[in-house]
């Protein structure tokens, strides 16, 4: 196996690209292929502030060294959701972006959901009968909010996040399996931020495989945190993600035709009408501000207030 | 999965010598959160 570049030991081998590389053309390639969709979807400018949400695992520590090797200043933003389990997850997750971020003498941001809401997330989704036993989506609710938070409070132009190629075929193909369409027209390597009080967010790994981004971890000595959420056995999403697997192993090249074919119908206006509604519905939360669809409170300041009079009940 | 040694990675058409010591990494991560 020679790589295509300088005909020397190739050590990776991209089948839907029919391209094979060393260790050091992989590294370099890599680089390459971030600021192209940086630039094809205009995610953000070298002038503008950008936060990365980091945590601790392989995609989003490679991102924020990609992105700093093509100097771009970004800071970094930890969540601390205060997941244990044997792995004692949240703990090291935390360490190792620490770890990462003070050998480059990068700029890191943490929040601590305990300290911040008196709570872990498990414990906020046990009280409000949110997924009790999974606490997924009361997760990525608090997520959401405080990335958007956190990136308007420092006044960062816009929040940057690691879903790379695999994590975004799978949330499309689950969506197209249940065609939820108020989903899909929301899925794009960048929401933009024309609803005041959101921060732009993009996506600059969406068209490439978790497979490249782990090999790029492990050449680039990227220590990460390998164990799994411990929440995230038996999701969903990692089925869909095997499923997808099979299909690329068959027809390399499968799972980014079907991003990019979405992107291609998405943007010839397949969800035109259904984009245009849910616009329309979006007001300010009167609580925290950030945007909503639903009457009164967001979400978000709902499940809040449910913890708040939990513990005002004396539990 | 990804195959290593001693930190590298190994090439899929390389044939691998008895007492090797192989690493194999996981590759797929997330779970309904991502």
């Amino acid at each position: 196996m020679k790589c295509r570049k300088c005909g020397g030991k190739g050590v990776i081998n991209l089948r839907h690209h029919k391209l094979i590389l060393c260790k050091e053309d992989f590294l370099e390639w890599m680089p390459e292929q971030v600021q192209r969709a940086i630039e094809k979807y205009h995610m953000f400018t070298p002038q503008e502030r950008v936060l990365v949400a980091v945590s601790g695992g392989k995609d989003s520590l490679s991102l924020w060294d990609i992105l700093t090797r093509l100097g771009y200043p970004a800071d970094g933003l930890y969540i601390g959701l205060g997941i244990g389990g044997g792995v004692r997850y949240s703990e090291e997750s935390l360490r190792l972006t620490e770890q990462f971020a003070q050998a480059r003498g990068l700029q890191l941001h943490t929040v601590k959901v305990s300290e911040k809401y008196g709570l872990t997330v498990p414990e906020i989704a046990q009280r409000t009968h949110h997924g009790p036993t999974r606490p997924c989506s009361v997760c990525g609710r608090i997520k959401r909010h405080i990335m958007n938070q956190r990136a308007r409070e420092g006044g960062y132009d816009v929040l940057v996040t690691g879903h790379n190629l695999d994590d975004e075929a799978a949330v499309l193909f689950g969506n197209t399996l249940n065609w939820a369409a108020g989903y899909l027209v929301r899925q794009g390597p960048v929401l933009e931020a024309n609803i005041p009080g959101v921060v732009r967010k993009v996506k600059p790994l969406c068209r490439i495989y978790e497979r490249e981004m782990a090999a790029y971890a492990l050449l680039s000595g990227i220590e990460y945190i390998y164990d799994e959420c411990p929440f995230a056995v038996g999701a969903t999403s990692i089925y869909y993600k095997e499923l997808l697997n099979r299909l690329e192993a068959d027809h390399p090249g499968a799972k980014l035709n079907f991003y990019l074919t979405f992107l291609k119908a998405k943007k010839a206006g397949l969800f035109s009408a259904i984009a245009d509604q849910g616009r329309q519905n979006l007001h300010p939360c009167p609580t925290c501000g950030q945007p909503t669809s639903v009457d009164g409170e967001c979400a978000f300041c709902s499940m809040m207030d449910k913890v708040t009079s939990y513990r005002g009940s004396g539990y | 999965v990804l195959a290593t040694r001693n930190g590298e990675l190994i090439p899929e058409d390389e044939i691998l010598n008895p007492g090797d010591v192989i690493k194999l990494v996981a590759v797929i991560s997330g779970g309904s959160c991502r």
